[in-house]
């Protein structure tokens, strides 16, 4: 039994100073990788806790969703063609999650989006019923979730709580994500940086798909595994340098290629904990007023980046 | 056979009597009854003394206690070796022997005094002995009348008041009759931690008194004669010395034959004296003690009584020596826990002979009900039964075909069939105009959407006529559910109330097995086991489908992202030093 298990199995004292200790034997121990059902749910509790998501009466919402059946024909033709072409290279992905799964979960995620709207308390934001990207948000969590309803659950708190602008329609936040890659490129690799400008490479060409995936889209998926734990203790918006990460430790081959855009349509496979130490290891470079906006604007649909 | 051979065993009673009683001695009062004023109760007073039938033993075994120990443990010896010789040839010896030579037995009585007097005790006169004689025999004679009473039936109590009556037994009856009193106890104690043993002498007791009658009559009755014969008190008191002599006499032989018969003595007293013929023990569950109810059943079998019948008795006796000697209770203890035991729950009893439990056969009744007389319930027919069907369907209404070759289970209920397609009920003989055709589809209007995609088969529309069957299925069978099976069931109920079972019927994805719904909330409750405590209820609250709750998203917000920037203190932390 890990400490992290051993933490989790215990009722906490205190509810801040746990989950502090739990997110600091995230970063200091970390959780393994491992095809064990046990190791599988010790992950899934661990990301509850830390995201605060209960599971209580999942089951029974998940269930009352699903009874809804598929959503508008528009969004379920949408849903079903992404959710054939998720990670269809991974078989281990593939032998856990079922296409059936990655349909059924975005379908209630069409209908409870729909049925948030109606409640204007959620209007501030409004989340999309599909937009593409995530069936790679929800596949992280139907792999590592031990229940279809606890890995919707969790889908819901990533969507609807920790980066709802990332989903709406115009995609605001991941925009905004984009911006501050490209900022925190400039402060942390300069020469890259000017580098990918020069050839007419923004972030938002580059950057996109790991920023609105939350780098889920990269390989191979039990390192974004890992990456997710870490994101799950201190924050998603570390994202965003994470995505530096995997431009810095490609920049050598970027200036080297004739055409840099096919390097960096698909970041070679990683390995978490260097981009961690990586991205971490950025945190000190970064001005306070940039890592203000990196925590906001995850959840802020109203910032302005220059 | 001759009422002698039983008398003669119950001579040699004292040796196990004895035995026995120099253990119970310390629960008896000793001087409490050897007071003047209590030997002078008569008979028939039911005035309270204390655990009668121990005074009873009390007597004598402090009076042999005293006088008798030394000789008694030496020949514990020959004893033994005694017990093995054939029974038979040597209980008609003593027989003779005791007819013949009555004076052997006077003299006998006479070196019993003068043992006594060795040892200290002062001779008893004849008028002490009779009078003395006389409280025993109302001390063992109470728990005969008292225990029935207080226990349970009066029956073996009448029985025996009626052998009184009717017989009178002979003086050396009552001799040996008197030598087995000190037996009683030691019989109720037995008799009290285990009822299989009472049963089980009960009916030897039985098919006693069907084979020699008299004898175990006669010698039941000395009890209650034995006031009659004054002469013969002297005697009496006598032979309770003369017992050990007798253990040192050929007679011992005889000796393993007599503790059984005494026994049975002793147990016609006790309240479970019933012929199991009388009474219906197995069937009432409150009175009824596995016991009882597993020895009815083992001698109501054919061959179990038979045996009995063949048996001789003295070799019955004999045999049944061994088992109820000392070891008796050994053997009690034994069977209570032996794998034999009878075990009942509630109206189940468990027939350890054929290893299954009984009393719910009629409980299985209940299905062929639902065959004959209930005919709403559904019919689970099969394969050949519905192969036919098929076939005779098969032409009145083709358009069924398909759904019933796609589904095994085709459900058949009067003649209706169900549509597992369409999930409605058409009738199989004709063809039915659609009640429904002409009132248009009224869609809740998040379901609006998806209702395009129905096609205007005639067969689909709202299908709430699915559950009625369904739920009448519940109330008329009584079929127990798993939970799974009702939530899987209320999650269809859900599903078709909704009225957008038809979009979920054509998408099966949208359909989780059984299996898979107890699996998730197996999941789910695993998962509140274990980390419940790590939540706040309001938390549950804001993610919540139906009821989330307007809060002020700021504190939310700046609560939630002070953990954004623990990592950063950190490395701040970390690079300043």
């Amino acid at each position: 039994m890990t400490s992290i298990e051993d933490l989790i199995s215990n009722p906490p004292l205190l509810l801040d100073s746990s989950l502090s200790q739990l997110r600091y034997l995230i970063l200091s121990e970390g959780l393994p990788i491992s095809e064990d059902k046990q190791q599988q749910r010790t992950r899934c509790y661990v990301w509850t806790v830390l995201s605060q998501t209960s599971m209580e009466a999942s089951t029974q919402r998940y269930l009352a969703l699903l009874k809804l059946g598929p959503p508008s024909t528009t969004i379920y033709q949408k849903i079903k063609n992404d959710t054939s072409r998720t990670f269809q290279t991974d078989p281990n992905f593939r032998n856990r999650v079922s296409e059936d799964a990655l349909i059924r979960c975005l379908s209630c995620f069409a209908w409870q989006t729909q049925q948030r709207r109606q409640k204007p308390q959620f209007s501030r934001i409004p989340v999309s019923t599909y937009v593409q990207g995530m069936n790679i948000l929800l596949a992280p969590l139907l792999y590592s979730c031990p229940s279809e309803p606890m890995a919707y659950q969790l889908f819901t708190k990533l969507c609807y709580e920790i980066i709802p602008t990332y989903l709406t329609k115009n995609l605001n936040g991941a925009q905004n994500g984009a911006k501050l890659l490209n900022i925190s490129l400039r402060i942390i690799d300069p020469k890259l940086s000017k580098f990918l400008s020069d050839n007419l490479l923004t972030a938002e060409i580059y950057g996109m798909p790991s920023i609105l995936t939350l780098s889920s889209c990269n390989k191979p998926l039990d390192q974004v595994i890992k990456l997710w734990d870490f994101m799950f203790a201190y924050g998603f918006h570390m994202n965003i340098l994470f995505v530096v990460a995997f431009l810095v430790k490609i920049r050598s081959k970027v200036f080297k290629s004739d055409s840099p855009v096919n390097l960096l349509r698909q970041f070679p496979d990683f390995d978490a904990d260097e981009i961690i130490r990586l991205g971490v290891g950025f945190i000190a470079k970064i001005p306070a007023q940039i890592y203000d906006l990196l925590v906001d604007h995850l959840t802020d649909p109203d910032i302005y980046i220059p | 056979m001759s009422i002698r051979p039983l008398n003669l065993a119950s001579l040699d009673e004292p040796e196990t009597s004895f035995e026995e009683l120099n253990t119970t001695l310390p629960r008896f009062q000793s001087h409490e009854t050897f007071a003047p004023e209590d030997s002078a109760q008569p008979l028939s007073t039911s005035t309270y003394i204390p655990t009668p039938s121990s005074v009873g033993t009390s007597d004598t075994g402090t009076v042999f206690s005293n006088s008798a120990d030394a000789l008694w443990s030496n020949r514990q010896g020959e004893d033994d070796q005694d017990m093995e010789v054939d029974h038979d040839d040597e209980f008609l010896n003593d027989f003779q022997e005791f007819q013949n030579k009555k004076d052997d037995f006077d003299d006998a009585i006479k070196t019993n005094f003068h043992l006594r007097n060795r040892f200290g005790v002062t001779p008893f006169k004849n008028e002490d002995f009779a009078e003395e004689f006389n409280r025993k025999l109302s001390f063992g004679d109470k728990p005969k009348l008292k225990q029935p009473r207080s226990m349970m039936e009066l029956k073996p109590k009448r029985k025996l008041s009626n052998n009184v009556s009717s017989r009178n037994s002979r003086t050396v009856n009552s001799v040996r009759f008197k030598k087995s009193m000190p037996n009683l106890p030691l019989a109720n104690l037995v008799i009290k931690e285990e009822d299989n043993e009472e049963q089980d002498r009960e009916e030897q007791r039985r098919f006693d008194y069907k084979d020699d009658d008299d004898d175990t009559q006669e010698t039941i009755l000395a009890k209650f004669s034995s006031d009659d014969e004054g002469g013969f008190l002297t005697g009496f008191e006598g032979l309770e010395g003369e017992a050990i002599d007798e253990t040192t006499s050929p007679n011992d032989k005889e000796s393993v034959n007599h503790p059984p018969f005494l026994k049975r003595k002793s147990t016609s007293s006790l309240p479970l004296k019933i012929s199991p013929a009388q009474y219906d023990i197995v069937k009432h569950d409150e009175l009824l003690t596995p016991g009882l109810h597993r020895r009815q059943r083992e001698w109501n079998t054919q061959q179990e009584l038979d045996s009995f019948r063949e048996e001789e008795p003295i070799r019955h006796f004999s045999s049944q020596n061994v088992q109820l000697n000392g070891p008796a209770k050994i053997k009690t203890i034994k069977q209570q826990i032996d794998h034999n035991t009878p075990m009942k729950k509630g109206s189940m009893i468990y027939n350890p002979k054929t290893m299954k439990w009984e009393g719910n056969e009629n409980v299985l009744n209940r299905f062929s009900d639902v065959d004959a007389v209930n005919r709403k319930a559904l019919l689970i027919k099969n394969k050949l039964q519905r192969n036919v069907d098929d076939y005779t369907k098969k032409k009145k209404y083709p358009d069924l075909q398909q759904a019933r070759t796609a589904s095994r289970n085709q459900k058949v209920v009067g003649n209706m069939v169900l549509d597992e397609q369409n999930l409605r009920w058409v009738s199989v003989s004709e063809d039915e105009t659609d009640p429904f055709a002409g009132i248009p589809e009224i869609n809740l209007p998040p379901v609006g959407k998806t209702m395009k995609k129905r096609s205007s088969s005639p067969f689909l529309r709202s299908h709430s006529q699915v559950s009625p069957p369904l739920f009448s299925n519940d109330s008329n069978g009584g079929y127990q559910n798993t939970t799974a099976q009702a939530r899987l069931r209320k999650y269809h109920s859900m599903r078709t109330l909704n009225g957008s079972a038809n979009s979920l019927e054509l998408n099966p994805i949208f359909h989780l097995s059984s299996t898979a719904l107890e699996r998730i909330y197996h999941e789910e409750n695993r998962w509140c086991r274990k980390l419940a405590s790590w939540f706040i209820p309001r938390d549950e609250t804001i993610i919540g489908v139906e009821e989330e709750t307007i809060m002020d998203e700021s504190t939310i917000n700046g609560k939630r992202k002070s953990y954004m920037y623990e990592i950063r203190n950190m490395v701040i932390n970390s690079t300043k030093d």
